[in-house]
């Protein structure tokens, strides 16, 4: 019956996308929707290989060609989140092969690897020794300790640090936490030397939190908390900003504030339409969480809109990674594991039942839901995801890393 | 006094003062022109002699207390001693015009004496874990006026110190440390405007408005603009002698943040205080309250206190037992285990932790010399803490390497002059006759 029900929808979505148009906005590109036939059944992903660590908590992972890095949160028997592992990932077990330790950090709440930089950046909480800490992976098994951008303005805590390319250069963007009367701002630092940052923009952002970026294409999207998400050019806008003075876009709220991350999807057949924001709503860990990942068509950034909604009862969403070749979303979800979400097509239009009050879509009645984690995972605190090589990287902070398969499409 | 708790934050730290009088919102200039009708109101007043205390003159006091404590296991398994000067006060209280005007003032010196805190068993705050924060430098200054007499009196204080909620403050009991559950029983600190309508000698009722913000540090101002965003109503019942019976709500926008963009409290506070007035046994407490994080309305997370003490003296000997249980919330800590982040990186509670602590105190009057008046005192207690949420992220164990951790305290507290025998209550909600006896302090004079 359900099965039947699904596939209604999904025949009264498409009809409905036949009847509409596409709109290129500034900052958009041309959309065409496209609409499954088909909704997929949910599935439990299956687990591939586990890297067990439980002498600190895991926090964020970042996937290389072969290598993984894991950052650590927090004190556990002791033991501060100092630290970050180094994982072999060519079998599917991921395998713990080296740790690097962080002078003067409580938490390394954050770590990516660039990959065409041959680096590894690390954000460093808590105040007063807020830093990032800049690594070579020339051999990427063992990262060597290049130096510590550490300034006042990074003082209070890094909580993120995002890098990205933008007209060639290499930028880190830097999430600072607020304290005391100081408040949370942005900051913009030029690591193309990753031996001599140079500091290019600071901008007080966030209330109270600023908590993730995401740069794409010259436009860096703000994940502001309640002044929700704002778009800034910084070189691919067309209004002449540039990381060293970035111009604003505009702004959009979406339900619940508390944006706490954002991504600004590239779906390979449908384009640049939509953007990704998760809600870190206010809760008890173990006790009381919420947050959705909300659905925002940005194809005018002045005119950005919040289309679509997914909720997991009872848990709220951290960090996600998409898998845009596929068009397949993974949402990291603290107690509730992971969720894999169907992302490709027009997520703003669905059978009438799946839409709210507020005429978003309702991506769970939309039958859009790929996969969930497995019951193997039942006790896991899931912080972060990543792809790596036809799978997906979960970290958990109780236990380490869950290697498990890609969500497939169901096809009937 | 009053004027310099408002004026002296911009000579201490000018950079940071971040209004001036122009500026400030309407509320916070209402309270300040507050100042006028008070004055002036005195004289038409009568004074209400039933249960109500009259100062006749102005008076100067002073206290400190001189100790080291040892606690065991205090980080990652060792023990700890630290000695320190605690609770350093002057005080100065006084009344005019046949007491229909009353003033109170206090200045705290902990910034100086105990600028890292005080290790307290279970305690947080402003913060501080498990360590006691110093308190404001201008830790009270508020100004009463009284209108009417019996069987009704009325009275409008305003100025700096505690809102009309929970129990007195753990100053003026009989314990030299403070209970863990300090920041779910008391409201301290705070700018405010109280009204205060005592019915006989047996019934107060008191409203305030105040501002949410803790305090950031000793020397930090309120956010003057926030003033009148909180408030708090207390019911005072005194059925017979000596026993006074409170229940009391608040609620406390944002504490945690200089903006009132964090999480709300929902306070609810009863309790019922007796101080027998021909006893061995002089006072004893039970008091339970209840503290509910809110965003929006919404119930996140809730910490509740049950607390038990009670005081005995005889001759120059006195001893006080204490049963706590009391739960906390936990967030991520510095690099420093005794200091939390201010304000909190997220508004997700990272734990809760249930504190059941018990306490001795035993102390010995000295004599008064040169209008001195000390006790020497012993205090031990021990605490046992349990996680309650699960996943258990932030564990007390993790820091200190045990479940369980013994406090022993051994002291002297000095005092001279006319001390407070209470501390939260202004103007008509001051309490009955033979409840404002004075616990645990030197011998000597004191004032209600």
């Amino acid at each position: 019956m359900r099965k039947i029900v699904q596939c209604a929808m999904g025949l009264w979505a498409s009809g409905i996308a036949a009847c509409g148009g596409a709109d290129g906005g500034s900052g958009g590109t041309i959309v065409t929707p496209i609409i499954p036939t088909s909704t997929p059944p949910v599935a439990a992903l299956t687990v591939l290989g586990e890297g067990r660590i439980s002498a600190r908590f895991t926090a964020e992972i970042s996937v290389g060609p072969r290598y993984a890095y894991s950052s650590t949160w927090g004190t556990r028997s002791g033991i501060r989140g100092n630290a970050i592992y180094v994982w072999d990932l060519s079998s599917a077990q991921p395998s713990l092969i080296d740790s690097v330790i962080v002078a003067d950090a409580g938490t390394t709440g954050d770590v990516q690897v660039v990959v065409d930089a041959n680096l590894l950046v690390v954000a460093v909480e808590p105040t007063p020794r807020g830093a990032i800490v800049l690594y070579d992976l020339a051999n990427p098994a063992r990262p060597s300790f290049i130096g510590r951008y550490e300034t006042p303005n990074t003082a209070n805590g890094v909580h993120t640090a995002q890098v990205s390319r933008v007209n060639g250069r290499l930028y880190a963007f830097l999430c600072i936490d607020p304290r005391g009367t100081e408040r949370a701002r942005l900051v913009i630092v030029d690591i193309t030397n990753p031996r001599a940052p140079v500091e290019t923009w600071v901008q007080t952002l966030g209330n109270p939190f600023i908590h993730d970026v995401n740069v794409r294409d010259g436009i860096l999207l703000t994940a502001e908390w309640n002044d929700g998400m704002a778009a800034y050019d910084i070189g691919g806008g067309g209004r002449g900003g540039t990381p060293a003075a970035p111009v604003f876009l505009g702004r959009v709220q979406t339900v619940g504030g508390s944006v706490h991350n954002v991504y600004w999807h590239r779906d390979s057949l449908t384009g640049a339409r939509f953007a990704f924001v998760g809600e870190e709503g206010p809760g008890a860990i173990g006790s009381s969480s919420v947050g959705d990942v909300h659905v925002v068509d940005v194809r005018n950034w002045s005119g950005m809109r919040e289309v679509a909604f997914f909720r997991v009862a009872g848990a709220g969403t951290h960090n996600f990674w998409v898998d845009e070749p596929n068009g397949v979303l993974y949402a990291a979800y603290y107690n509730a594991g992971l969720r894999a979400l169907d992302v490709r097509g027009d997520l703003s239009v669905c059978a009438r039942e799946a839409k709210d009050a507020l005429d978003r879509c309702d991506l769970s009645l939309a039958g859009r839901v790929l996969g969930a984690s497995p019951d193997a995972m039942a006790s896991a605190f899931v912080w972060g995801v990543d792809g790596a090589a036809a799978s997906v990287i979960a970290s958990d902070m109780l236990g380490g890393l869950w290697r498990l398969s890609l969500a497939v499409r169901g096809t009937r | 006094m009053i004027a310099a708790v408002f004026f002296a934050p911009t000579v201490l730290r000018p950079r940071r003062f971040g209004g001036t009088l122009p500026q400030m919102r309407w509320r916070a200039r209402g309270l300040l022109l507050a100042w006028v009708p008070l004055a002036s109101v005195g004289a038409q007043a009568r004074h209400a002699a039933h249960g109500l205390p009259a100062l006749q003159r102005d008076s100067l006091s002073a206290m400190a207390t001189l100790l080291a404590t040892t606690v065991t296991p205090a980080l990652s398994g060792r023990a700890r001693t630290e000695l320190q000067l605690t609770q350093p006060m002057i005080a100065v209280r006084g009344a005019r015009r046949a007491s229909s005007l009353q003033y109170v003032g206090m200045v705290n010196l902990e910034r100086w004496t105990m600028p890292n805190g005080e290790p307290v068993a279970g305690i947080w705050g402003e913060g501080f874990i498990d360590r006691r924060h110093p308190h404001t430098i201008f830790h009270e200054a508020m100004l009463s006026a009284s209108l009417g007499g019996e069987p009704l009196r009325v009275t409008l204080t305003a100025g700096k110190g505690f809102a009309p909620f929970g129990t007195d403050d753990p100053m003026v009991r009989p314990f030299t440390k403070y209970p863990a559950n300090h920041h779910l029983a008391q409201v301290m600190e705070r700018v405010q405007l109280v009204g205060a309508v005592r019915v006989t000698a047996y019934a107060t009722v008191e409203a305030a408005l105040f501002n949410g913000d803790e305090p950031l540090g000793p020397t930090s101002p309120p956010q003057w603009r926030r003033i009148g965003d909180s408030r708090s109503t207390r019911l005072t019942l005194w059925p017979i002698a000596g026993l006074e019976v409170q229940g009391s709500i608040a609620f406390v926008r944002s504490p945690e943040f200089v903006r009132p963009d964090g999480l709300d409290h929902a306070k609810r506070s009863v309790s019922a205080r007796y101080t027998p007035q021909r006893s061995v046994v002089r006072y004893l407490l039970l008091e339970w309250a209840q503290t509910d994080e809110r965003y929006r309305g919404r119930r996140i997370v809730g910490y509740g206190t049950l607390l038990g003490e009670v005081f005995a003296r005889y001759g120059d000997w006195s001893v006080g037992l204490r049963g706590e249980r009391t739960s906390r919330p936990e967030d991520e800590r510095l690099l420093d285990p005794f200091r939390t982040t201010r304000p909190p990186n997220h508004l997700t509670i990272k734990g809760v932790t249930r504190w059941q602590i018990a306490t001795v105190s035993l102390g010995h009057s000295l004599p008064t010399l040169l209008r001195v008046g000390s006790t020497l005192f012993a205090e031990t207690s021990v605490a046992t803490s349990t996680p309650l949420l699960r996943p258990v992220l932030l564990n007390p164990r993790d820091i200190s390497g045990a479940d369980r951790a013994w406090h022993l305290s051994l002291g002297v507290r000095v005092a001279t002059g006319l001390m407070a025998a209470r501390a939260g209550r202004y103007g008509a909600a001051v309490g009955a006759a033979g409840t404002n006896v004075m616990l645990g302090m030197p011998h000597g004079k004191h004032v209600p």
